[in-house]
């Protein structure tokens, strides 16, 4: 069902299609023509009804096809029309494929090198440790080491200590030392 | 199958595709040419403007929106209709350029064949309501302005234009019907 406006505007273009409207109320009109499209379709409406039946008024003749089509066909290397080069830079949707594959990729690159960072901080912690349980290792050798070299010269000096004694206990009383020849 | 949309045929015509132009023929150029009409008063000034309008509004389509290709069309064919008045405007009119008028009177058998159409045309109102065919007879065969039909008829200006729009609608399609009817007659389908 038409709104009022809308009906204000088919009676215009009626009127203005028909020639009947008064000069400031046709440029008023020709205004709205200028902006909006629904006083535009008011107006195509308007001419079919007018026009006079039987007539072939509301088609153009098909030969400005034609004509159309040979001024938009492309020449080589002309953009249609324009007279401009045209410069084919491809299609919009293969450029945003592209960005984003290049994105991507940068991305991919950068996790990359980030990882191979990180593995190398790891092989160098690694590497420290194994330095330092080298280092820890060889202390202990070397503590080792010096404790057996304290216990063995500990051990020598008790044996000789013992050694001694024994001489001497000999020395001191030949009876105690043999038993057997009394 | 359904028929494509704007977008589909723009992306289409874009791509090269020569259907989609002729899809964008078929579904613009008749409101398009009835606009221009409307503007320009004159079928071959229309004609003109029309193939302007179409060369023009599909060269320049890289910042039109798809969906809106009817109101950029439209636009288009509006700056291209007022350029048209301006020049004709300017220019002197052919006829008077050449110094002879235009012979006024139709060729012998466009008169026949509009009799032909005008005798159609009466027997056709004649099956209007009484309300719409008294507003199309003045205004057809009076020739008066809505404004004096509506006077005459003693209704608002709205009532007779809105009386009009309807009863050349029906006219319009029993035109049509009668139209296919005496086509068929002429050529009948041979089984």
């Amino acid at each position: 069902m038409n709104t009022p406006s809308s009906h204000d505007l088919n009676v215009q273009a009626f009127l203005y299609a028909s020639g009947e409207l008064e000069e400031t109320e046709a440029v008023c009109f020709e205004r709205r023509l200028a902006e909006e499209q629904a006083a535009r379709e008011a107006l195509s409406q308007a001419v079919l009804l007018c026009q006079p039946l039987g007539s072939f008024t509301a088609a153009p003749d098909p030969g400005y096809r034609e004509c159309v089509r040979r001024r938009l066909r492309p020449r080589p290397g002309m953009e249609c029309g324009s007279g401009r080069p045209r410069v084919d830079r491809g299609h919009p949707v293969l450029w945003c494929l592209l960005g984003a594959a290049a994105v991507l990729l940068v991305l991919a690159l950068e996790r990359t090198s980030e990882h191979q960072r990180v593995q190398a901080q790891l092989h160098e912690m690694a590497q420290e440790l194994v330095d330092l349980d080298i280092q820890v290792l060889d202390l202990k050798a070397e503590q080792l080491e010096q404790k057996l070299g304290h216990v063995e010269d500990e051990l020598l000096e008790t044996r000789e200590h013992g050694d001694r004694r024994a001489t001497q206990r000999h020395q001191d009383s030949p009876d105690k030392a043999n038993p057997l020849k009394q | 199958m359904t028929d494509p949309s704007d977008a589909e045929l723009l992306s289409r015509f874009r791509s090269g595709g020569a259907c989609a132009l002729e899809r964008i023929f078929e579904r613009y150029e008749t409101p398009l040419f009835q606009f221009l009409v409307g503007i320009l008063r004159d079928h071959h000034l229309a004609e003109d403007a029309l193939q302007e309008t179409f060369v023009r509004a599909l060269e320049r389509l890289d910042s039109v929106d798809p969906d809106h290709l009817r109101g950029w069309l439209f636009t288009v064919a509006y700056h291209q209709a007022m350029l048209s008045r301006r020049r004709k405007a300017r220019l002197p009119s052919v006829h008077e350029h050449n110094g002879r008028v235009a012979d006024p009177t139709p060729a012998p058998w466009l008169q026949a064949a509009e009799q032909d159409d005008a005798r159609r045309l009466r027997e056709l109102l004649e099956q209007l309501p009484a309300s719409q065919r008294e507003v199309i007879r003045q205004r057809i065969y009076e020739g008066k302005r809505f404004r004096e039909i509506a006077a005459a008829l003693d209704c608002p200006l709205n009532t007779a234009l809105a009386r009009m729009h309807e009863g050349l609608k029906r006219l319009r399609l029993l035109w049509e019907q009668n139209h296919a009817r005496s086509a068929c007659d002429e050529y009948p389908i041979q089984s």
